[in-house]
């Protein structure tokens, strides 16, 4: 079941900054006083918008750039229908909005001014589809669960709940009993447990996941090891050899961990100068075999597996030398600017329901080693995730609902939304103690980021000044909607389960007594 | 180290002498020796300036960390106190966010659970710092502001009373004022009958010297969880305030972590957190019997409290030898105990009792692997608890007598946000905790269900509030010489 994580980012014209604001706002109050059934904010939205599952709208300042409008968008299936959905409902507002943003340059500028001319009442969609942002990774913490189904799988765990507590004697059976007992009951409130779901990952997803990584790790080696190819099939093998030797000799003199050796290891990885001493002898193991097979066996293609040994060894060497020479020079701040009364409007919107929100936008560190690495670093990550991450659980945290990375400004600036269970707080310190590593990678580019070794080490591991760093990049949405007040990514997955145990016709002892366990 | 040692202020590890005369005594000891005590909250005048602290000096001293003494003192300020005080905005900014706002500044009452009526005494707390806030949000006022505490404790109550004369005395000279008295007991029982301040955490670090048989699994913290200046469990230095240097007001207080130009007030000190937790034991001991009775099967009142507190009453754990591990039959101490290998679906001892929600030590993991990390990490999420009990002890538990009595509850650390708010937010309070839905901790969070596995399935009884806010504040519990430092303002 496809999931679509999106965003559209539009520069906004700073004089009408208050008054985009003001419009968002004013989408979020009438959805704030508008209810229908109970108790439920957002009904319109709700209702209006099935296939929405977390939606931010936010006006994002900075020093350095006009302030931008970002629209971030999780939802079921493809943009077109959720496009159309969402139009539907708020179109007088969207286009309100839009002309509080400035006249885009390039393809958009037709669609633009043919949405936001005067009474104009041509379609937004397109507007938005083309404008749209694609993240550079993402995370689904419910992969493959829409929200329709869901929403079902509530009702039905509540009305298991029910029966538990209103019927002491099921309390005197088997779990099979008592499963069976609940069956049957269900059956006839919903019938739908007698159709089959869709997989949560298809078979298409699943071959086009591995496809994405196997072919991004072939890419990844092919990169490294065509220059020693390339200077092999012209040059005598002694060259591609001379050039990674002195190339891994350059890296050597450089790394600074010679100075400071003492950095831990990670994930049972052994410790960063280990690992380069390790890929050191790789580059010389290559130049040998490249040298010895050309001059003594006169193997050809062995030398020349050799000379791309030995390159993709030397590369590497290099590149880590390199950025270890731009992390030991590179400014951290470590008092960011931070701006009290954003802060305290940010503290005013979160813990308010089950998931909180948060939106940062950083500069990026020049230099264009940094530029491949990032966007190659986001790029590989989110392969990585696609296959590990299905289960809810990123490391050992099973918080997040929907997060992405995406670059704005022309690649400029890294843009970080997260729906996460949970306070901020916590948020933030799941990371720095269970998964700092993943994290420092994605945002140790990031400007005035706390000093970070090698990418991933060190970096968030620094709690304080991380968490005064991620506050002050951040902004407090004008408009933040989930559509899930009260439920976490376990909750919606522990639902699954019961579900499940429920579709079955009947459980044998140990696995109805499993199953009675998620009750 | 082991020369360096002082006498013993507490069995597992103490403050090692270079500290010991700076720090507080109530970092390194609760002060069990001394049963009877009382919590002064002070209101300073307009102006007060740092000169009721000599009037205060004169007559009792506040205890350092160097062994045992009777009587025992210890002091604490609050951010609106220090205002008072005439501490520049500069130094005030230094502390952290949550000192600066208080524990009444309306988003954390909201996320401390506080805005909730049915857990705060009718009428709403009592007091609190009522802290200045200049970013529009007033916090919530409390009809008694507390500007101070100053925590007194005796052998017995003939010694206390002269103790709180003395101190009254030369504080209503100065024009200080208690505004509010909290007279409080040891406490090996808490007033619902269960074994208290069983489960500790054991500091580690330079400044500390550790006992014998400290080397625990689960409880050891680096003592910048607790004091000021040393390196806390991020690995970073536990941050406190700093103080600008004036040329022509020389200072005492040392450099310590502070950068040039300044002088280091937090050091040795640490940030005390204190609660009044009003607790009716009747209707608590009624309700769990009721309760109890509607689950059937002749499951008692006791049977159904030791799940919600989640130890037994005496103070052992839940965990009995049907769910042990096989390599868990080895001897260990009441409190060295994991849940992962021996009750990860708490069939012994609930997930959502109050003792595996306040520290869920490996319960969370989700293999094994994991579980050893995830002890490192929620031990980065450890208070010092020092509360005592305050309210006589009822004649008998289940009679209403009309009595307040209740927890005075204490904690120390020094990242407040990252320990105290955290245990009580995303652990205590939070409703999806540990795979539950719609849950809170069911000893002092509001009403609610509380699921109790079982066999063939849970059991789900209501449970009603019976712990209520009735004040409570964050305050700076400085080092001796920052005392010195704040008596010349
Ligand atoms: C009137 C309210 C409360 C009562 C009656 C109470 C009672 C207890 C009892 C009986 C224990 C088990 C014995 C022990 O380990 O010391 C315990 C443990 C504990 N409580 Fe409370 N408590 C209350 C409020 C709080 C609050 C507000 C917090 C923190 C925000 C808290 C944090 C803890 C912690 C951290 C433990 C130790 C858990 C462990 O390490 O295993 N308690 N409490």
């Amino acid at each position: 079941m496809r999931q679509t994580v999106l965003s559209v980012v539009l520069e906004v014209q700073p004089a009408s900054a208050s008054r985009l604001r003001e419009i968002i706002r004013g989408i979020r109050k009438a959805e704030e006083t508008v209810k229908t059934d109970a108790d439920w904010y957002y009904d319109r939205l709700r209702h209006g918008v099935p296939l929405l599952q977390f939606m931010s709208m936010t006006v994002c300042e900075d020093a350095q750039f006009d302030p931008v409008l970002v629209i971030e968008c999780n939802f079921d299936g493809a943009p077109g229908p959720f496009w159309a959905q969402l139009e539907n409902l708020y179109s007088k507002e969207l286009r309100d909005m839009l002309r509080c943003c400035q006249r885009p340059r390039g393809k958009l500028q037709a669609l633009f001014d043919h949405v936001t001319a005067p009474e104009s009442r041509a379609a937004i969609a397109p507007f938005l589809e083309a404008a749209t942002i694609w993240p550079a990774v993402f995370h689904i913490g419910n992969r493959g669960l829409p929200r329709e189904r869901s929403e079902r799988e509530t009702a039905l765990f509540d009305y298991c709940q029910k029966r538990l507590d209103d019927e002491p004697a099921l309390r005197s059976r088997t779990a099979t009993e008592v499963h069976a007992a609940l069956r049957t009951g269900a059956l006839a409130q919903f019938p739908w447990l007698n159709k089959p779901e869709q997989p949560q990952v298809s078979t298409a997803e699943n071959i086009a996941d591995w496809a994405n990584l196997i072919g991004f790790l072939v890419l990844a080696v092919a990169v490294l090891t065509v220059p020693g190819l390339l200077l092999r099939s012209t040059f005598p093998s002694w060259l591609p050899a001379l050039l990674g030797i002195l190339g891994t000799v350059w890296a050597g003199f450089h790394l600074n961990w010679m100075k400071d050796p003492a950095l831990p290891g990670l994930m049972g990885l052994p410790n960063p100068p280990v690992i380069i001493f390790g890929i050191g002898g790789v580059a010389l193991f290559g130049a040998v075999v490249s040298v010895g097979a050309d001059r003594f066996l006169h193997w050809s293609c062995v030398s020349t597996v050799g000379a791309m040994i030995c390159s993709a060894g030397a590369l590497l060497a290099v590149i880590l030398a390199w950025i270890d020479v731009l992390e030991t020079a590179d400014p951290s701040q470590t008092a960011p600017p931070l701006n009290e009364q954003k802060i305290r409007d940010q503290i005013a919107s979160e813990d308010r329901i089950t998931q909180n929100h948060m939106i940062s936008i950083v500069h990026l560190k020049p230099g264009v080693l940094r530029a491949i690495l990032i966007r190659a670093g986001l790029w590989g990550l989110g392969y990585f995730l696609r296959l590990q991450a299905r289960d809810g659980y990123l490391a050992s945290m099973r918080t997040i609902h929907f997060a992405h990375w995406a670059f704005v400004s022309n690649g400029s600036r890294l843009m970080f939304h997260s729906n996460f269970d949970g306070t901020w707080e916590s948020y933030l310190d799941d990371f720095i103690e269970k998964a700092h590593a993943g994290l420092t990678l994605a945002w140790s580019s990031g400007v005035g980021f706390p000093p970070a070794r090698f990418l991933a080490f060190e970096g968030a591991t620094h709690g304080l000044a991380f968490k005064n760093w991620a506050r002050h990049s951040m902004t407090a949405s004008q408009f933040w909607f989930s559509a899930y007040r009260d439920l976490t990514v376990n909750q919606i997955e522990r639902q699954v389960l019961v579900a499940d145990g429920l579709r079955t016709p009947t459980l044998p002892e140990v696995k109805a007594a499993d199953w009675a366990r998620r009750l | 180290m082991s020369e360096t040692e002082v006498p013993r202020v507490s069995d597992r590890w103490k403050v090692a002498k270079e500290y010991a005369a700076d720090v507080q005594g109530l970092i390194a000891s609760p002060f069990a020796d001394l049963p009877e005590a009382a919590s002064l909250f002070l209101s300073l005048p307009e102006n007060a300036g740092g000169s009721w602290l000599h009037a205060l000096r004169q007559v009792i001293a506040v205890t350092p960390a160097l062994g045992l003494t009777d009587p025992s003192i210890a002091l604490a300020f609050t951010c609106s106190g220090l205002r008072q005080m005439g501490m520049d905005e500069a130094a005030l900014g230094s502390f952290s966010r949550e000192f600066r706002e208080g524990m009444h500044q309306i988003d954390r009452s909201r996320r401390l659970g506080d805005d909730d009526k049915t857990t705060s005494i009718p009428g709403g707390p009592v007091w609190g710092g009522n802290t200045f806030d200049p970013y529009g949000k007033q916090a919530t006022k409390t009809p008694v502001t507390v500007h101070a505490v100053l925590l007194l404790y005796a052998k017995d109550i003939s010694s206390l009373n002269g103790l709180i004369a003395k101190a009254e005395h030369a504080l209503s000279e100065a024009g200080v004022i208690v505004s509010h008295r909290v007279d409080i007991q040891v406490t090996e029982r808490e007033h619902f009958g269960f074994a208290d301040g069983v489960s500790q955490p054991i500091l580690y670090g330079p400044a500390i010297v550790s006992g014998p048989g400290t080397e625990s699994k689960w409880h050891r913290i680096p003592a910048g969880e607790v004091i000021i200046g040393q390196t806390n469990a991020h690995g970073d230095l536990a941050a406190g305030p700093i103080v600008a240097e004036v040329p022509e007001k020389p200072t005492m207080l040392g450099v310590g972590n502070a950068p040039p130009g300044y002088r280091d007030l937090g050091r040795n000190g640490s940030y005390l957190v204190i609660r009044e937790l009003q607790q009716d034991v009747a209707g608590f001991w009624n309700h769990m019997d009721t309760e109890a009775a509607a689950l059937g099967g002749g499951l008692t009142g006791e049977w159904l409290a030791e799940r919600v507190v989640g130890r037994k009453i005496d103070g052992t754990g839940l965990l009995p030898e049907t769910v042990l591990h096989p390599d868990s039959s080895v001897a260990r101490t009441v409190n060295e105990f994991g849940y992962f290998n021996e009750d990860k679906d708490g069939l012994s001892c609930p997930l959502g009792s109050h003792v595996r929600r306040s520290n869920p030590r490996d319960g969370l993991a989700r293999t094994q692997d994991e579980a050893h990390a995830l002890v490192h990490s929620v031990n980065s999420h450890r208070i010092l608890r020092c509360g005592r009990k305050f309210g006589p002890p009822p004649a008998d538990p289940r009679q209403q007598d009309g009595v307040a009595r209740g927890l005075l509850f204490m904690c120390l650390n020094t990242d407040i946000a990252r320990q105290f708010e955290f245990v009580q937010e995303t652990w205590l309070l939070n409703p999806g905790f540990a795979t539950q839905a719609d849950e809170v901790d069911p000893l002092m969070g509001p009403k609610g269900r509380m699921s109790i596995p079982a066999c063939p399935f849970r059991h789900r009884p209501k449970i009603e509030t019976f712990v209520k806010f009735a004040g409570g504040e964050y305050f700076f519990l400085p080092s001796l010489s920052a005392i010195d430092y704040l008596a010349t303002l």
